[in-house]
């Protein structure tokens, strides 16, 4: 990557750039991830795509079955189709939403108030928490008899559905639970505010542009290099999401939570189907590619950097 | 600009790689709450299964009792001994916490009898059949590892199980094994096609508490022994009062734990599956396994007899609502008894499964095996027999069952008038479907258990249900016995 990006005179041979005593440095350097990368990472990848074209359980040797499990998932697998279903809509509703509601708190934390440390360290606090223990707090917060939020919405009236035991409830519970924790993708945008410089806020006052005027015509447009950032980690985030499903739901009920990795997960280790669930993840690695290559095949649409005009 | 550029989509590119490749071992990454704390009987079930909403609600810690009932194992020591060369064997378990303690005496018990033999015990909660498998795989298992009830056959088909027969017969200088001493259907829940492959460590029948007071306040007569689905259904009416935040329910029900389901089946004189395994058609959905499932669906849907399974998982997770007043029966194993024993003011009794046709029960069962891989398996035998003895039966008998009559007699609970009641169901038991066939898991549970969430839920057609759970179970029976 880092070859990529250094630019390279114009006649200058690839050999003669390999003898200088800096790129030896170079690899030299980056020797360590390089060959853990190897290692324990493209290594168990490509080990993972020849099993995706074999039935394994672990015990036995591979069996070579070709595109059989490929076949069989596409052609013959309601679970897998639910599956898809399911972490779909989750990806189409928590990533928006997220990214909106990420986007507000910046720039709400991002004013000039007292006690502005106080509220960012607040909002920032439930991403450090681990994902266990939040997901633990929220089955609290869902419980339909004591919960509290169905404790509020009965002050106004409102019978609560039994949330993570209703089949229709139990996923937009998981995404109204998965906005609690944008502070990830808010503290990412805090920086990109502030590394938008102020002149252009002065000009556009001068210019007489209102608070308004000034956030889509300068703060949204400047900020597009951190949004594309986020929305292309929150999308594969979102299509990978394990815990709640496994600390919360398992799935269930009724297969209303099956999200892809709970049931990748199910497949290898608790079926102990290691080839077909190879396979799910090759399809997975799949569509989270194609997902990003169009992000990123569209950015130049809409993403802006610095003094760039369009 | 363009270097930036350049850089940024680089740096995405890369990101999905990463990630993808995490993803693919979740585990990895992800901390996993320790599924329970309970008796090993409770976890046996669960251990390699998805841990479901009804056997978090069949397993609070029933566990406190165990230190003090080993103080026993140590006088008990009519072993006979062998001459074997020094050794360290492995011992694989998927127990923690306090069930470790019986564990650690049993272990040092057995040293005190063979100093040469040195154990190395190797505890996993977590993921524990994922990690034997690989073990085994990569020819490195515990030379004496744990095994749940649904995971026996599996172990002895792929070969990780060692056949136990020449040992119990007495090979070379080792002492040999009387299995005369067990109870019969206990020694057999080992026993894969006539061959022996497990000794128990430990097990529960199901049974049905209830309780004393809230029976006494509504003017209902204890049940009895031998008791019918008709008596079971009339008390769990008459117990059922209130609604909301005040409900008081008749019985806490299994929900879709297919294991504890089972018994209905069987007391109406049906089954789950064909003897060989194969086929779910013409069984799960015979009359008589629909007679069971539609009595089992209307105390939910009809009656309203038992918090719903979305209730018991949400509403009330983590809760015990017979312990709490809130049910007056609950249908589970032995687990829980000596928790509620343990409290003076709690008064309940257990009484065995409520009968149809016929009485049947359904173990659960935890056993212990060699790694047909081990290089000290003499060894490795000598400590299984220790755990198969009157010495390795008392120590766990703390926990579940003991699966010899002389133990349940010497540790008291024959005499023990809840206790006894789970005893007495071991000649009720009915050999598990579940054995039958490696793929029951896929299988018949999968589409069973689904069909009972949603009749649970939504009521319906329990015929149609089950003739398409049968259906379904078989194409995928076919599927998997025929993949390479």
């Amino acid at each position: 990557m880092a070859v990529l990006a250094s630019p390279r005179k114009a006649g200058k041979s690839w050999l003669a750039g390999w003898k200088k005593s800096e790129t030896w440095l170079f690899y030299l350097c980056i020797s360590p991830w390089l060959i853990g990368f190897l290692i324990w990472t493209a290594g168990p990848m490509f080990y993972s795509l020849y099993l995706s074209f074999t039935s394994w359980d672990l015990f036995t040797t591979p069996q070579w079955v070709g595109l059989g499990n490929y076949k069989d998932i596409f052609t013959d697998n309601p679970d897998f189709w639910q599956s898809m279903k399911v972490t779909a809509i989750y990806t189409f509703a928590s990533v928006p939403l997220s990214l909106v509601g990420a986007l507000a708190i910046a720039l709400l934390l991002n004013s000039k108030v007292r006690g502005i440390a106080f509220f960012r360290t607040i909002f920032y606090l439930p991403s450090v928490l681990p994902a266990i223990a939040v997901a633990v707090l929220w089955i609290w917060v869902f419980n339909p008899l004591y919960g509290i939020l169905n404790v509020l919405l009965g002050l106004v009236g409102i019978k609560g559905p039994s949330w993570l035991g209703d089949p229709n409830w139990a996923l937009p519970a998981l995404i109204f639970m998965s906005l609690w924790s944008l502070g990830g993708s808010m503290i990412i945008y805090l920086a990109g505010l502030q590394g938008i410089s102020t002149t252009l806020y002065e000009a556009a006052e001068l210019d007489g542009a209102n608070k308004v005027q000034q956030l889509f015509k300068i703060t949204i447009p400047q900020l597009t290099p951190t949004i594309f950032f986020n929305l292309v980690l929150s999308i594969i985030g979102s299509f990978q999401v394990f815990t709640q499903a496994y600390a919360m739901t398992q799935g269930g009920p009724r297969q209303s939570t099956l999200f892809y990795m709970y049931y990748l997960f199910d497949m290898a280790f608790i079926k102990f189907r290691m080839g077909y669930a190879s396979a799910l993840a090759w399809i997975l690695f799949a569509i989270i590619l194609v997902f990003t290559l169009l992000i990123i095949k569209s950015s130049s649409l809409w993403v802006y950097y610095e003094s760039e005009t369009k | 600009m363009n270097l930036k550029r350049t850089r940024m989509v680089a740096l995405t590119l890369a990101l999905p790689m990463l990630m993808a490749a995490c993803g693919g071992d979740p585990t990895a990454t992800v901390p996993v709450p320790t599924a329970t704390t309970a008796a090993a009987v409770a976890t046996a079930t669960t251990a390699m299964a998805a841990p479901t909403a009804t056997t978090a609600m069949a397993a609070p810690t029933a566990t406190k009792a165990s230190a003090g009932a080993t103080a026993t194992t140590s006088t008990s020591n009519a072993e006979p001994t062998a001459n074997v060369a020094a050794a360290t064997i492995r011992v694989g378990t998927w127990e923690s916490g306090d069930a470790l303690n019986l564990w650690n005496d049993l272990i040092a018990n057995f040293k005190k009898q063979y100093g040469q033999i040195n154990i190395s015990f190797e505890p996993v909660p977590d993921n524990y059949g994922t990690k034997l498998l690989t073990q085994i795989a990569a020819n490195d298992a515990p030379d004496v590892f744990q095994v749940g009830d649904g995971d026996v056959r599996m172990f002895v088909e792929r070969g990780g199980a060692a056949e136990l027969t020449d040992y119990i017969k007495g090979k070379d200088n080792l002492p040999g094994l009387d299995t005369t001493i067990y109870y019969p259907s206990l020694y057999q829940t080992g026993v894969v096609d006539d061959k022996s492959y497990f000794l128990t460590k430990d097990y529960s029948p199901l049974a049905i508490y209830y309780n004393k007071d809230m029976f006494d306040k509504a003017g209902v007569a204890y049940p009895k022994d031998g008791w019918t689905w008709d008596d079971f259904q009339n008390a769990a009416v008459k117990l059922t009062t209130g609604s909301g935040a005040d409900a008081q329910y008749g019985v806490v029900l299994p929900g879709n734990w297919v294991r504890a389901v089972e018994p209905f089946i069987f007391q109406n004189g049906g089954d789950l599956t064909s003897p060989d395994g194969t086929k779910a058609t013409g069984y799960l959905n015979s009359e008589a396994s629909v007679e069971a499932v539609q009595y089992y669906v209307d105390l939910y849907t009809k009656y309203k007899v038992s918090p719903s399974p979305a209730d018991v998982g949400t509403t009330f997770q983590g809760v015990d609502l017979f312990q709490t007043g809130k049910a007056a029966m609950t249908l589970t194993g032995i687990w829980p008894e000596s928790g509620y024993a343990s409290d003076p003011n709690f008064h309940f009794g257990v009484v065995g499964l409520p009968m149809k046709k016929q009485r049947a029960n359904a173990i659960c069962w935890a056993g212990l095996g060699l790694y047909k891989g081990s290089k000290n398996s003499d060894q490795a035998w000598l400590f299984l027999r220790y755990i198969g003895s009157e010495a390795g039966q008392t120590a766990f008998g703390a926990n579940g069952l003991p699966s010899m009559p002389a133990v349940a007699d010497k540790l008291g609970i024959s005499k023990d008038a809840n206790k006894s009641a789970f005893l007495n169901e071991n000649q009720y038991l009915t050999p598990l479907p579940d054995m039958r066939s490696r793929w029951w898991n896929d299988t018949t549970a999968k589409y069973f258990g689904q069909a009972l969430d949603n009749l649970l839920a939504d009521g319906g057609d329990v015929k149609a249900a089950l003739d398409d759970a049968a259906s379904k179970a078989d194409a995928d029976y076919a599927k998997l016995s025929t993949q390479p």
